[in-house]
């Protein structure tokens, strides 16, 4: 499988908030050993209502880190859809800028080189290549500081949340709509493909899950909640921050993992409730298995739509969004 | 290696015998909706309004039967107090299982009004069948709603059960709603027993009807609501009550 040194699929960044927006997306990549497969499909409910899909998400990768982000937006927004993907495209950007420029203070460091930079916090970025710079294209580069002293990777998502959501007022002011409007979850993950270190990000529903050596699925994000069953947790509300879950993978924890996943609440429906107790588990393993089943990526891409598209779970109505990105086995023999 | 930045330009893909189904296991288990009916089956409602409210039972049925959403992610309970209190639906039950298992022309009315007895057959219910959420596992069902319908006047002691009731109302746990019914209702005694959003109705058969209606109707929106991200708040958002439901302040 041909790996290319940089790309972006998913849902496009809204421009306005009239932008056409399809019913469906089925999208695969290559990153180095990584395969990433994505597939989004609009709900039963929203068939039924005639009202479009909400759920948004995006791939980035700049040739060293892979950001993957999904979103959900809130089914009582008529407009929600234009924050679901607006936000999984922003975070994808800022998650990959703030390592890139992670990387250059670290080798600048190591050099102990004071080459002026400017971009972030009043310093200019180092040249990027013409492919890699439309990864950046959309983004504003007046951002929060980024403190590189401590520079590991949960500050660095920590920031690019706080980034995106204040992207995501910018948007909503220049096209006159209050903030809720868009309301929307986001789970995101960054993963270095040379290193293996990962690092996630998720307020509100849906889940991000890992298969182990083992062939356990793990909850790699477990944001926090009130005891009020009903309660929904955007990164648009006000006390946002206090629902925000990040987290840091060191390479070495991350190599026992082969898959991860990242999933809106309308698939989580799947693997979330017993019986069987051990559904999780279960999922996850015939999941990695069904999704490695055929050489193409594309195929798999369009028979991951299919498996969306079909409601099995019992009370599943809402719209359906996964991406997968596993490790190819070869690469995981060598 | 020339770098290359691909578009979101949709691939066409091109299908082979290859694209079959994924097999893949879902669980068996889901967020339910609870829905609970506390109904007064009391002396004070023989005669025409207990006709009424079984045929406003039987009226519930068919519309929340017809629509889909609802039909399968709400569970019911039935609680009746007239004499003693029962659960007539011997816990949450499926809706199918309430189609098919609940006989409204069961309900009878007789005996006095063991309010009381009710409010804590339902607490023992939201305890048992009410599934809460597991941390960093499981979620727990939906907000359960619950209906009481009464007379207003009490006969056993209900103020305990009533302030555990109330507690997990303030707590955003549950959604009650309570609805005093028959002319000669005292609206004092009624705020005083009343947990949530109350509401004072006649005891005809137009009145039961609209009663009904509104339980349909709202128990659909909020099955709607919770089917949906961020409409899990969205019970305590009823539909507005129809003509001859009064709320009280």
């Amino acid at each position: 499988m041909n790996s290319r040194t940089s790309f972006r699929i998913g849902d496009k960044l809204p421009l306005t908030l009239e932008d056409e927006y399809s019913d469906e997306q089925a999208r695969s990549e290559q990153a180095d050993s990584y395969s990433i497969i994505g597939a989004s499909v609009r709900g039963r409910l929203h068939h039924h209502n005639n009202i479009p899909r909400d759920d948004a998400f995006a791939v980035r990768f700049d040739g060293t880190w892979l950001a993957v982000a999904v979103a959900d937006g809130a089914g009582s927004r008529p407009r929600s859809r234009y924050g679901a993907s607006y936000l999984t495209n922003r975070l994808c950007s800022r998650l990959l800028l703030a390592a890139r420029i992670r990387h250059w203070r670290t080798s600048n460091k190591a050099s102990e080189k004071e080459t002026p930079i400017s971009g972030i916090g009043g310093t200019q970025l180092v040249p990027l290549s013409e492919g890699t710079q439309s990864l950046f294209r959309d983004t504003e580069l007046s951002s929060e500081p980024i403190d590189t002293s401590k520079s590991n990777l949960q500050d660095i998502v920590l920031r690019a949340f706080r980034n995106t959501r204040a992207d995501l007022e910018r948007f909503a002011f220049k096209h006159g709509v209050e903030l809720d409007e868009l309301h929307s979850t986001l789970l995101g993950l960054m993963l270095n493909t040379k290193t293996g270190e990962v690092g996630v990000g998720q307020i509100g529903d849906g889940l991000i899950l890992g298969l182990d050596d083992k062939k356990e699925a793990r909850l790699l994000a477990e944001p926090p909640t009130t005891d009020d069953p009903g309660a929904s947790y955007f990164i648009t509300q006000e006390d946002w921050e206090q629902y925000l879950y990040t987290r840091e993978m060191p390479s070495e924890e991350v190599e026992r993992f082969s898959t991860f996943y990242l999933m809106t609440d309308g698939v989580a429906n799947d693997c979330q409730y017993s019986p069987p107790p051990d559904i999780l588990k279960i999922w996850a393993n015939d999941m990695d298995r069904e999704i490695r089943l055929v050489p193409s990526l594309q195929i798999t891409a369009e028979r991951l739509k299919n498996y969306l598209a079909n409601y099995k779970a019992k009370g599943s109505f809402d719209d359906r969004t996964l991406v997968v990105i596993y490790r190819n086995n070869e690469e995981r023999a060598t | 290696m020339s770098e290359q930045t691909r578009s979101d330009e949709p691939a066409k893909v091109v299908t082979t015998p290859e694209t079959v189904e994924m097999n893949v296991a879902v669980g068996e288990g889901m967020r339910r909706l609870p829905v609970y009916l506390l109904l007064d089956t009391s002396g004070s409602m023989a005669g025409a309004p207990i006709q009424a409210l079984r045929l406003g039972v039987e009226q519930f049925k068919k519309e929340v039967e017809g629509d889909p959403f609802a039909k399968e992610s709400v569970y019911m309970g039935v609680i009746t107090f007239g004499g003693e209190a029962q659960f007539v639906t011997k816990g949450l039950i499926s809706f199918e299982d309430f189609l098919s298992e609940f006989h409204p022309d069961s309900i009878s009315a007789d005996g006095q009004t063991p309010l009381g007895q009710a409010l804590w057959l339902l607490v023992e219910s939201l305890d048992k069948d009410v599934k809460s959420s597991v941390k960093g596992g499981e979620k727990g069902d939906w907000k359960p709603l619950v209906f009481i319908l009464t007379d207003g006047e009490p006969t056993d002691e209900w103020r305990e059960p009533r302030k555990v009731i109330l507690d997990r109302q303030t707590k955003k746990v549950i959604n009650v709603i309570t609805v005093g019914c028959g002319p000669r209702i005292n609206q004092q005694n009624l705020k005083d027993i009343a947990i949530g959003p109350t509401f004072n109705m006649n005891n005809d058969d137009a009145a039961f009807k609209r009663f009904f209606q509104w339980v349909s109707q709202s128990v659909r929106a909020a099955s709607k609501a919770v089917s949906q991200t961020g409409g899990g708040d969205k019970p305590a958002t009823l539909p507005p009550p129809p003509d001859g439901i009064q709320y009280i302040p």
